[in-house]
């Protein structure tokens, strides 16, 4: 109930705010609210700089986190009848947008940080991650709290649902729906269900984060953990489980620590364990160590992994919401999907339903990566076009040189060209541009890219990393990868771009499970938009990227070299001949194409012809 | 029966808030700056506040904020001060920042 919430109101006193009269907004709030009665009912408190400067004198009311700018009596006696009193948001004294973080000075900053939306993000590089405190004051465990308080178990659901969320893991399933699922049926089979159900459900969070070039679940863990844990213990109220697993990768050690410490601050203080905040509901979350295979980032795999099976998928249906862990009814959501429900609750799924695109809501988090001037996390607004990123907060291409693609989706997606550079970033235009939304991860790649050997690079990682159990996988991905190193060692012939194309559809149409489907996306999109390069592969046995060491020889320029023999000293196969003060020379024939002698060359005469 | 939100609101009251004049020093130290070196700069905070007996200091483990390029950072901020990003933070840059900045009150402004 709206009239039941007890109000805050948050008067900001940052720089800006106490300049142009911003002190003065407490007395007259004070005067207002003991003028209507409302003294006790009303907290009054100070915040520190919200770095929306333009507006100030600023008020947040809270808990509905409403930002009110440009303030003088008048509008705060309106705010206090209709939003205080009526319960409703005065709109026209809203102030619109997102964080302005022109007030934070730092490098560059202004681009990197002013397209980004961050919501799943929102504590990341603020709060302390070791300090339960710290996110107790971020607004911790206030959506857990009205929660448990105010809303049954299918409201919790409605929400989500009404919201948008689609899981950010990458297949972009509509989270409220698979919750729904999971909460619906029952854990024993039709006929041996009693009529006492003591049903078991388990909520699972899928930390297995395995896309090379992707860290977005780690990041996220690293800087709140918290988030993760409120957000678990929320989805274990929704479906009526008592029991979370977190899978995360061994290799993550510091995420796993940060994980443990949140668990145990938790449990301490009542807010896991045992009946969670004197309600009678009690959900406790345990992590479970992934030895790091990719394959195990798929649901049925993860769950036959934390049984304690060989980490393989299985065939789909019955899906983990039917039957999962311990044939149990488990709901398993991605890192970033689980981020984004405390906020949404907090904040109503209208709120979430307004951000992003027409089918993808809310915002995405990728992690930037390859040829980029700015690295990182970022975190924007669906809907946001993959130009917006890679130039405007990337910085674009480091060294300034040409863009050729970007990548998304990991092994999974495909490379998008730059006449696709306008797509707006949401599941259905990724998926038309030839890649996906994948996880997050995002490769950018210049010039000085070849990419057939980037369609090897990502085939080598997926055939690796089949499990084994079908077929089409386990063989397909070892014979495409056949054909593409025949082909970036200038052993390839122009029926091998068929012989690519025909199996990459036979592996994606019968393997079993997501990795098999989709391995062969990342030739797929480079045969379609990068064909060029293929056939200068295997017509004129050429690379253009000049990255492809078989197809090119090591030559020394003559008129660089200074005879100064260190070339010939580091030659593991002594390919190089020459006197010393003498120009020197390669021969091709001995060559074994390592590179030492071009990186040892103090004159940079060798280069790759 | 207590409601949650008064439970929590209690939880909230347990910690005091550090005193508005005191300067939180934000190392990021998620894996991204750990590998670059921000567990040494936090310790160089750590010995150089200890050593010049600043009580007004506080230095805080953060998260990951986004530039992983830009790493080791920490943000400097005090009450309603424009908080300071120093990145690629060494040992001397550490030193400059504790004299300059957190004794003296002066932003190294050569660092921006």
């Amino acid at each position: 109930m709206v009239e039941e919430i007890k109000r805050k109101i948050v008067v900001c006193s940052g720089t800006a705010c106490t300049d142009p009269g911003g002190k003065r907004l407490e007395p007259m709030l004070s005067k207002i609210l003991q003028a209507r009665g409302l003294e006790d009912q009303v907290e009054i408190e100070e915040a520190v700089g919200y770095g929306l400067c333009k507006n100030c004198p600023m008020i947040v009311v809270e808990p509905d986190e409403v930002f009110y700018g440009k303030l003088d009596e008048a509008k705060l006696q309106k705010i206090i009848d209709e939003h205080i009193i009526g319960g409703k948001p005065v709109e026209d004294l809203r102030v619109k947008g997102s964080v302005d973080t022109s007030s934070i000075r730092m490098l560059g900053s202004a681009d990197f940080f002013g397209k980004q939306l961050r919501i799943t993000l929102r504590n990341c590089g603020i709060i302390d991650p070791e300090s339960f405190d710290d996110y107790l004051q971020m607004r911790g465990y206030e959506a857990l709290a009205k929660v448990i308080e105010s809303m049954t178990p299918e409201q919790v659901i409605e929400e989500i649902e009404r919201s948008g969320l689609r899981g950010r893991g990458g297949g972009g399933y509509p989270t409220g729906l698979k919750w729904r699922q999971t909460a619906a049926v029952c854990s024993y089979p039709a006929r041996e269900c009693p009529t006492e159900p003591p049903e078991q459900r388990y909520v699972i969070c899928n930390a297995d984060e395995g896309d090379p070039g992707a860290f977005m679940d780690r990041s996220a863990i690293e800087g709140d953990p918290f988030c993760l844990i409120e957000a678990m213990t929320i989805g274990g109220y929704a479906i009526g489980a008592n029991r979370g697993y977190i899978y995360v990768r061994a290799e993550y050690p510091l995420a796993i620590k940060r994980l443990e410490y949140a668990i145990a601050g938790a449990r301490q203080r009542g807010l896991l364990g045992e009946n969670i905040f004197g309600s009678g509901f009690s959900f406790d979350i345990e992590i479970r160590l992934g030895a790091g295979a990719f394959v195990c980032g798929e649901e049925t795999a993860l769950i036959a992994s934390m049984e304690g099976r060989r980490g393989m998928p299985r065939p789909r249906p019955p899906y983990p919401a039917q039957a999962g862990f311990y044939d149990c009814p488990t709901l398993i959501n991605n890192v970033e999907t689980w981020a984004n429900i405390p906020a949404i609750i907090l904040n109503g799924w209208e709120w979430f339903s307004n951000l992003g695109t027409e089918k993808s809501k809310g915002t995405k988090v990728f992690a930037l990566a390859g040829k980029i001037k700015n690295t990182g996390l970022v975190e924007v607004p669906m809907g946001t076009t993959l130009r917006e990123i890679i130039y405007d907060i990337g910085g674009g291409i480091r060294h300034d040189k040409q863009f050729k693609a970007v990548q998304t989706g990991g092994p999974s997606g495909g490379c998008i060209p730059e006449q696709f550079l306008d797509t707006p970033v949401d599941y259905e235009s990724l998926m038309r541009a030839g890649s996906m939304m994948g996880s997050g991860g995002m490769i950018v790649m210049d010039e000085d890219t070849c990419m057939v050997d980037v369609a090897k690079f990502f085939l080598t990682f997926t055939q690796g990393e089949s499990c084994g159990k079908c077929t089409p996988c386990r063989e397909g991905t070892k014979r495409l990868l056949e054909i593409l190193t025949r082909i970036t060692e200038g052993n390839g012939v122009v029926e091998d771009l068929e012989k690519l194309e025909k199996l990459s559809n036979h592996v994606k149409r019968a393997s079993l499970c997501g990795l098999g489907q989709s391995a062969p996306n990342s030739i797929l999109s480079t045969l379609q938009n990068f064909r060029d390069e293929y056939i200068a592969h295997i017509e004129a046995k050429h690379c253009p990227a000049g990255v492809c060491s078989a197809l090119l020889d090591y030559v020394i320029d003559p008129d660089k070299c200074v005879g100064c023999t260190l070339c010939k000293k580091v030659c593991p196969v002594d390919a190089i001949t020459g006197e010393p003060k003498n120009v020197h020379t390669i021969d091709p024939s001995v060559c074994i194409k390592c590179g030492e002698c071009k990186k040892k060359c103090p004159v940079k005469a060798i280069y790759l012809d | 029966m207590a409601k949650p939100t008064a439970i929590l609101a209690e939880l909230k009251r347990k910690k005091k808030p550090g005193a508005e004049e005191y300067y939180r020093v934000r190392v990021g130290l998620a894996t991204c700056g750990i590998s670059a070196g921000a567990d040494k700069i936090r310790e160089e905070f750590d010995r150089l506040v200890k050593e010049s007996g600043l009580k007004n200091v506080e230095v805080i483990p953060t998260g990951c904020v986004g530039r992983c390029d830009l790493e080791p950072m920490a943000e400097v901020t005090r009450g309603a001060d424009t908080p300071v990003l120093y990145v690629h933070l060494t040992p001397e840059k550490v030193a400059r920042i504790v004299r300059e900045h957190l004794i003296e009150g002066k932003p190294v402004e050569e660092f921006f």
